[in-house]
């Protein structure tokens, strides 16, 4: 999740104009029409990477699989697609931003079998919170932040 | 031009030189040092992006929800005697709208998530939702505007899918926001969608047409005037924009002032106030401070505003097409009074050495003489013409009032009333006599008949055959063939040599096309393996409800003949049956028609047998995606493809009793549309952008849930597109619509549309589709080849 947004230059003219607008203005990169880009494309970041390898969750010796996954103020969760098999998965989120987040589950709490959506509750930057949950069948379980959904922060539990 | 404002000038005169240079380099000093500050409201400028509220259900009248700047925020009303409760992020109650005012919840994080744009608001330790509310008044009116993060897009990247294809428009989620009324659970269903903008390069040619003006005309004897003039609409240009922006600010006063004055307004407009007022009086240092104002404006609105002209949307309560040409105007002038300057003083050699205070600009005028001075009006008084011929100051004369006279012309024409350019070739207002000699050229990159002409022609004849039996790879290529140098010589109007030229001797080709393509049944037969049909070219999925008549519909070969008259159709049509005889049969033909060329405006949107304008939303030719949506892309596979288009042909029977019989608002609450002017419910005219969050007085939604128009639309079908070439057909009591729809794909084009239509749309009470045919139109034709050569010839 390091990837820097790189300026691409998507026509001769638009590279020209842009050129142009940055010797008027003196400002640098991107920076200067925001992440919709300029004329005719130019200045547009480049799509960034594509998907991310899933990340398994750790088998402790007490039987409960582990995991840590990161919110970012890039509006990520990285790993993005934790795998485990059944039983009792434990994730740990740890907020690395200033945003705050809540991340929520689609699964059952495996303290509270009668949680049907455990989730951190609210998580402000630097803050971290453990949530266990219990998976008896395999499948695909998003995990979205509650605040973020729209702008795509969302990871998924692939269970196996 | 009383005596008071010579008096005026006068006193200009007497100023030192050297005070109205120091002035503008002053300005040039001061002024960039407050910060500029981008034209945004509620944090969000000229933006791709775009919230659409879909609906509320149940609707409750006297409750209204909708968008305000330019998605950043929402705005809840409730004029009902009973409170509203928003939910937030984890379905807690997050503000409740009332008689009594606006209340908060302090114990919800999106009290404080809420309070701006980006979210960047820590929660108080302790709060998750999950305590009882603690309420907080925050307002007495019952109107609360909020930043839910469920309705915008919050990271500074762009999605993948959309930096991936930054030009076409994305569907990028869907977001539900639930208010509880009464104990009753309402849902806000909407959607966020990328909507790519327009070509900014008009607009730069704009500003290169004023630019150019304002410095031509220093080459005038006395340009000061015009100088003023420019300088004051400058002015004028940059408050008119700045007023859109304030109108677009929804709040106190003071904030809207903020919103139209900016950090600079107050401090540059009286130097361009100032600036106006000397250049009137002729005084030639005042340039330097007009050029160091327009130097200023342009820069700081060129890199505030310029993305307005390459964005869908902006916040401003101006037009989209009024705020861009503001700024382009802006930049135009500015950039205009700076190139100026270095004119204006070559040619004022006395001006050009501005601190050489005791060099007087001009011969002490006295109080007569500069009243004298004042009252011309023309720019070359007789006898000042020296040192250059009267000729050359004509001419430049005559450039700049030229190329401010084709602006404002571009201008009025952009604002009238015939906003569809017509293709290169088209001539608009026709005689009688144009609709049978114009041609419409069967050779290109394209079939035509697919995009060309514009305006589908008057008459159509559409037909799928079957080839015959035991046809042989060489029997299909012969067809092709024969059909292809049989249509280059009918839609040229030229004579095939043959005995039945006479149908249409006398008469010209009246823009006849001849598109021809393949049926998914095609493939498998006569030499073509399976392993050429694209994926695309599928027979279409059946729709629920829909009861097609097979032997109508479908084909190996899909053949379309259309002109602007009855008697070419049917000849070609007979010539292309004629051609095909032994190798291939017709499966079905169908024949329809539009009004005839000539019996109305050229420019207005065809109407159906319903009375209704149709076809209003189609992909325009000038639209920059127009291509992408119509055909098929020049490396996408098959090769024999590229360049072609799909076509779906569906006959629709409209059950016009029932329809007729139903009152004008139910028809147009069906539709979405005005059926007199064809606007959208929402308001404006027929290509108005339908507001679809918009409310009735009622409260209800102006364009229905179930409104065949919002279900129809690109925006709420994952941006899916066709151009859409209808022609109407009568037979007996049965009429319809002969439904002729060209893709570059059809599971992104006719598929997810119908999909949504079928569930939904409040149309399909009195329509019956009837049959179905899609066909893969290949690319064009070049002299000399024929249509599919590349897939029969391809080993």
């Amino acid at each position: 999740m390091s990837d820097v947004p790189v300026c691409r230059l998507m026509s001769t003219r638009g590279a020209a104009l842009l050129v142009t607008a940055l010797t008027i203005s003196g400002a640098s990169g991107c920076a200067l029409w925001g992440p919709e880009g300029g004329p005719g494309g130019a200045g547009l970041a480049a799509p960034t990477a594509s998907a991310e390898a899933a990340v398994d969750a750790v088998l402790g010796p007490d039987g409960v699989q582990r995991v840590e996954v990161m919110a970012g103020d890039d509006l990520r969760l990285s790993p993005s697609v934790v795998r485990a098999r059944p039983g009792v998965i434990e994730f740990r989120f740890r907020n690395i931003g200033m945003t705050p987040h809540d991340v929520r589950l689609t699964v059952t709490g495996a303290e509270d079998p009668a949680n049907t959506a455990p989730g951190t509750g609210n998580l402000n930057g630097g803050q971290a919170q453990t949530v266990r949950v219990t998976v008896d069948r395999a499948g695909r379980y998003p995990f979205p932040c509650l605040y973020h959904v729209s702008s795509g922060m969302q990871g998924t539990l692939e269970v196996v | 031009m009383g005596v008071a404002s010579a008096y005026a000038c006068w006193v200009v005169r007497r100023l030192p030189a050297w005070s109205v240079v120091s002035l503008a380099l002053l300005a040039l000093i001061v002024l960039p040092a407050a910060p500029a500050v981008a034209h945004d409201v509620g944090g969000v400028g000229a933006t791709n992006f775009q919230t659409t509220l879909s609906t509320m259900t149940p609707a409750v009248s006297g409750l209204s929800l909708r968008v305000i700047e330019n998605g950043s925020r929402l705005e809840l009303r409730n004029d009902t005697a009973t409170d509203v409760i928003v939910a937030g992020y984890g379905g807690e109650p997050y503000a409740r709208v009332g008689p009594t005012g606006v209340f908060v919840n302090d114990s919800s994080p999106a009290t404080y998530l809420n309070a701006n744009r980006f979210s960047t608001t820590p929660v108080p330790q302790g709060v998750d939702g999950k305590q009882a509310p603690a309420w907080r008044q925050v307002s007495e009116e019952p109107l609360w505007r909020w930043h839910d993060h469920r309705v915008h897009w919050m990271l500074q990247t762009l999605p993948p899918a959309v930096a991936a294809d930054p030009t076409s428009p994305h569907l990028i989620s869907s977001w539900t926001v639930t208010l509880e009324y009464g104990g009753e659970r309402l849902s806000a269903l909407g959607s966020l969608t990328w909507v790519p903008g327009p070509s900014p390069w008009p607009w730069f040619a704009v500003v290169l047409v004023v630019a150019a003006a304002v410095a031509a005309s220093t080459l005038l004897t006395r340009p000061h005037r015009v100088l003023a003039a420019a300088t004051a609409l400058l002015l004028a240009a940059d408050l008119v924009h700045g007023l859109g922006v304030m109108l677009a600010t929804l709040g106190t006063l003071p904030q809207r002032l903020e919103a139209l004055l900016g950090a600079e307004a107050l401090l540059i407009w009286p130097f361009a106030i100032f600036a106006t007022w000397l250049l009137w009086c002729r005084h030639t240092r005042a340039a330097w401070l007009s050029a160091g104002l327009g130097l200023i404006m342009a820069t700081t609105l060129a890199l505030d505003d310029a993305p307005v002209w390459w964005r869908s949307s902006a916040p401003s309560a101006l037009p989209a097409l009024a705020n861009r040409a503001t700024v382009a105007v802006v930049v135009g002038l500015g950039l205009g009074l700076v190139a100026a300057l270095p004119l204006l003083l070559r040619r004022h050699s006395s001006a050009a050495r501005p601190w050489d205070a005791a060099a007087p600009a001009d011969p002490g005028p006295t109080l007569p003489d500069s009243t004298a001075f004042m009252s011309d009006s023309a720019d070359l008084p007789a006898g000042s013409a020296t040192d250059r011929g009267v000729g050359r100051r004509q001419v430049a004369g005559y450039l700049a009032a030229g190329a401010l006279g084709a602006l404002a012309g571009t201008a009025a024409g952009a604002a009238g009333a015939s906003p569809r350019p017509s293709a290169p070739g088209e001539t608009l207002g026709i005689a009688r006599a144009d609709v049978g000699t114009r041609t419409v050229p069967f050779h290109g990159e394209h079939q035509a008949g697919i995009a060309t002409p514009v305006k589908p022609q008057a008459r159509v004849w559409v037909a799928g055959f079957d080839l015959s039996p035991g046809t042989k790879a060489a029997g299909l290529r012969q067809l092709l063939r024969r059909w292809s140098d049989a249509a280059a010589k009918l839609t040229s109007g030229q004579q095939r040599g043959a005995t039945d030229d006479t149908v249409t001797t006398g008469l010209g080709p009246a823009a006849l096309t001849v598109t021809v393509g393949f049926g998914p049944s095609l493939f498998g037969k006569a030499g073509i393996p399976e392993s050429a049909r694209p994926a695309g070219l599928a027979a279409l999925p059946a729709f629920p409800g829909e009861r097609l008549d097979t032997a109508r519909g479908d084909g190996d070969l899909g053949l379309v003949v259309s002109a602007d008259d009855a008697v070419v159709v049917a000849h070609a049509a007979r010539v292309l049956r004629r051609l095909a005889a032994g190798v291939a049969t017709p499966r079905w033909q169908m024949s329809g028609f539009n009004a005839a060329r000539g019996t109305g405006s050229d420019t207005a949107t065809p109407r159906n047998l319903m009375g209704q304008v149709d076809g209003t939303n189609n992909p325009r030719p000038t639209d920059p995606d127009f291509a992408a949506k119509v055909f098929v892309g020049p490396r996408s596979d098959p090769r024999w493809l590229r360049g072609g288009s799909y076509l779906v042909v569906r006959r629709i029977r409209m059950l016009l009793d029932d329809w007729d019989g139903l009152p004008l608002e139910e028809q147009e609450r069906v539709i979405g549309r005005r059926k007199d002017t064809g606007a959208p419910l929402s308001g404006g005219g027929e290509r108005t952008a339908a507001d679809f969050g918009a409310r009735a007085a009622d409260g209800s939604l102006a364009i229905a849930a179930n409104a065949h128009m919002r279900l129809a639309t690109p925006a709420f079908n994952e941006g899916a597109a066709m151009l859409r070439r209808g022609f109407s057909y009568v037979d007996g009591d049965e009429s319809g619509l002969l439904f002729l729809a060209w893709q570059a794909d059809p599971r992104r084009g006719f598929i997810p549309v119908q999909r949504r239509l079928v569930e939904a749309d409040a149309l399909s009470r009195f329509i019956r589709h009837e049959t179905s045919a899609l066909f893969a139109m290949p690319g064009g034709v070049a002299p000399g080849g024929y249509v599919g050569q590349n897939l029969v010839e391809t080993p």
